[in-house]
């Protein structure tokens, strides 16, 4: 028989009354911060209670992004002392930063980490289309965190704004494409622009660089009377859609991301597309066919009426296409086109379960005849237009239009809205007016489906205001397949509106 | 309270002097694992060896069992008759050198301390393949004293031999009929002939990546699904001058029909 005990005598020399190596707490500094790459300084001082500057010793380190794992964290020293002011030059992205604070006499330290968002100047805000006062198009852009507007992005970058009219504008998620400096594979958040007759570019809106236009989107040669007319990110895929038809390809990080892809498209095929995009089951996206007059699936299948369908139907032969939306409602998901047919009216198609659920001829209501649409994304059915500079709202499951009241809407006449949202950051009904040769954008949240309170943010710019988006950079798996989950779950929401 | 004890229990050496051999077909392959298409491959002349080039050499993995040696040990490998309905079996001295053929001996060892060996299949390019068609040699180890054939699971390794276009490894383990349709020689030569690329088991590799254990995936599936309809679009306009060109007056054909590059849904 074997006995196993063990005693162990307490012999603490280490934390002492004298060193108080156990007391140093590093304290004082935010748990989340942000900076804009190549443009903010980040100054911190910690507080470290019962010690005096000279006692300690302040070093800064920084992992994640562009740098390696936290186990190496001490290769990657950014300052030296107790006071940071590190001008942040990084690649956007999300980092680490450890402030560690180290007794001198004894060596040890005690340290804090807290993270840091790194977008650009344009990686993360509010893209303005806008069409200049000589017909062309050009960019503005909002920061809403720093409430800076940036005017003529285009002439900034590029010398001139782009030669057309503005068509259409859209952000595309995780677009892979080919880095200049390395030439590997890598993604970013892509702004597409339709202009002019048939043009149309991608811009990365990391740094406003070319992504892709239409000499370099496709392997094969674009052929000349191609009509891009949008792109649009659902689930783990980009889509674009032109007149030819339409083609797609696995977004950048995640699982289905090849390190190999270039991001060049096959070329588009099936029925045309058009400027009008809309959500379907997260995994596929819905669009009207401008070629085919008819709503399709980018699977390929034409949406029909649900099985046993007895009401209004649309004689899509003759229909235009005028308005789009999506409501999601805890899981309940309504895609709504608006059609308008010369001679007969206006009608409002319901899409639910992958079918045309409904269809209402659209007569007495302002929504029958506005120019001014928009839709609720979250947590509302209503659909809202402007009719003689008014807001209204129309109930699609009462049926009924009421009239809204906007505080402090700037003067001049309502020629735009949308309601833009991005997962629970912020749900804005979007207004735009337009005075003469300039633009007002005043941005309301929202409470019980209607604009509340004062604007939060308001902004100007010169020239015809004619679409917002909102951009954001994505990492791999944040979020995951963007807009899938709404359909599949009743707690996931949509990530972003189309 | 622990009670710890230890003891040591003398456990037979292993002490059986068979020896065996095995053909390798895949890493890490169990028995269990053997699936039909392993244990086979095809050597064209046509696709594999340069013009003129009137031999070649198919070099198979050979796995021990048994003991180790410290000096190399031969080993034989021979022909078995494959009865399965419509297959010509190659000769030997005619297809392929004779195991037994001295000038080959050396090659047929395992070296000392060795557990594999690479050995090699001669193979010969007979006007017969070009003309009659495809043979088959099914290969398996002869109890040459020194080694005898292991698992049947993996004693027998299946050689076609040709002098046309055969499907290669990588058409089926890419799935490239998602992307061009049913294999066909014609259709592959065409392959070969407008792109100027290879399309053997080497090249088609560089265009695919593992992305998990066992599935593959395109390199870049935008490009792949690119070739296929630039594949399609080459197909029709050659086609239609074929058609309009009185001394052919046909498409591009297969044996059992038109060339056609339509994906075939999930490959098959």
């Amino acid at each position: 028989m074997a006995c196993l005990s063990g005693c162990f005598d307490d012999d603490s020399t280490v934390a002492t009354e004298a060193n108080r190596a156990h007391e140093i707490k590093v304290e004082g500094l935010p748990q989340d911060t942000s900076a804009v790459a190549f443009s903010s300084v980040l100054e911190l001082t910690p507080v470290v209670e019962g010690f005096a500057d000279d006692e300690l010793l302040f070093n800064w380190y920084i992992y994640g992004g562009q740098f390696g794992q936290k186990g190496e964290y001490r290769k990657n020293k950014i300052w030296e002392g107790k006071k940071l002011a590190y001008p942040v030059e990084l690649k956007i992205g999300k980092y680490s930063v450890i402030c560690e604070a180290t007794h001198k006499e004894t060596g040890y330290f005690g340290l804090v980490e807290f993270s840091l968002d790194v977008t650009s100047a344009f990686s993360n805000g509010f893209y303005v289309l806008k069409e200049t006062a000589d017909g062309n198009t050009e960019l503005d852009f909002y920061n809403y965190q720093e409430k800076i507007t940036r005017n003529d992005l285009l002439t900034e970058n590029y010398g001139a704004s782009l030669n057309g009219k503005p068509r259409n504008m859209n952000p595309v998620y995780k677009k892979i494409h080919m880095d200049s400096e390395t030439a590997t594979s890598t993604y970013a958040t892509g702004m597409f622009l339709a202009y002019g007759k048939n043009n149309f570019a991608v811009y990365n809106t990391v740094d406003m660089s070319l992504m892709f236009d239409r000499s370099s989107l496709f392997y094969a040669t674009m052929e000349e009377d191609e009509i891009p007319y949008a792109m649009a990110t659902t689930g783990e895929y980009n889509h674009y859609f032109s007149n030819k038809g339409i083609c797609y390809e696995s977004v950048g990080g995640g699982f289905f991301a090849s390190e190999y892809a270039t991001g060049k498209l096959v070329t588009p095929e099936g029925c045309g597309g058009s400027t009008f995009v809309q959500a379907f089951n997260g995994r596929e996206l819905s669009y009207w066919s401008e070629s085919e007059h008819c709503l399709m699936c980018t699977d390929g299948r034409e949406i029909e009426y649900r099985d046993g369908y007895a009401g209004v139907r649309v004689p899509f032969e003759k229909a235009e296409a005028v308005a789009t939306g999506w409501n999601w409602n805890s899981g309940d998901n309504a895609v709504w086109y608006l059609f308008d047919v010369k001679g007969d009216g206006r009608y409002l198609v319901i899409l639910e379960k992958e079918t045309i659920s409904e269809v209402r001829r659209l007569d007495a209501e302002k929504l029958a005849s506005a120019v001014v649409i928009a839709g609720k994304g979250l947590r509302g059915s209503f659909i809202y237009s402007v009719k003689d500079n008014q807001l209204y709202r129309y109930s699609m499951k009462e049926k009924v239009e009421t009239a809204l009241s906007v505080a402090s809407l700037p003067a001049g006449t309502v020629t735009y809205m949308a309601n833009l949202f991005y997962e629970t950051a912020f749900d804005y009904l979007v207004i735009g007016v337009q005075n003469g040769g300039k633009y007002t954008v005043a941005m309301y949240e929202m409470q019980g489906g209607q604009p509340f309170g004062e604007p939060k943010h308001t902004f100007e710019g010169t020239g015809i205001l004619k679409k917002l988006c909102y951009a954001i950079p994505m990492s791999d798996y944040s979020p995951m397949s963007p807009n899938l989950y709404a359909f599949l779950y009743d707690w996931a929401s949509p990530t972003f509106p189309y | 309270m622990l009670l710890a004890t230890a003891c040591e229990k003398d456990l037979p050496k292993f002490s059986d002097e068979e020896c065996m051999l095995t053909f390798h077909y895949g890493d890490g392959l169990t028995t269990a694992g053997v699936k039909d298409g392993m244990g086979s491959r095809s050597h064209s002349f046509k696709l594999n060896s340069a013009e003129g080039q009137m031999r070649d050499t198919v070099w198979l993995r050979v796995n021990t069992m048994g003991k180790l040696s410290a000096d190399s040990r031969p080993l034989a490998l021979m022909q078995v008759e494959d009865t399965t309905q419509g297959v010509v079996n190659a000769v030997a001295g005619k297809h392929y050198v004779a195991f037994d053929e001295p000038s080959l001996a050396t090659l047929y060892q395992v070296p000392g301390d060795s557990a594999a060996v690479k050995v090699p299949v001669v193979v010969l390019r007979d006007a017969s393949l070009e003309a009659e068609g495809d043979v088959v040699l099914k290969i398996t180890f002869r109890d040459n004293g020194w080694f005898k054939a292991g698992y049947p699971e993996f004693a027998t390794y299946t050689l076609t031999i040709s002098d046309r276009l055969t499907k290669p490894e990588a058409w089926d383990k890419f799935s490239l009929n998602s992307y061009f349709g049913t294999y066909g020689p014609q259709k592959h030569e065409l392959m070969i002939k407008w792109t100027e690329k290879s399309w053997d088991d080497e090249y088609i590799s560089t265009l695919f990546y593992e992305y998990f254990q066992g599935y593959f995936a395109p390199k870049d599936e935008a490009y792949i699904a690119y070739l296929g309809q630039w594949f399609a679009e080459r197909l029709e306009e050659e086609n239609e001058e074929r058609l309009a060109n009185p001394e052919i007056g046909k498409v591009w054909e297969e044996e059992d029909g038109p060339v056609d590059f339509t994906p075939v849904a999930n490959g098959y």
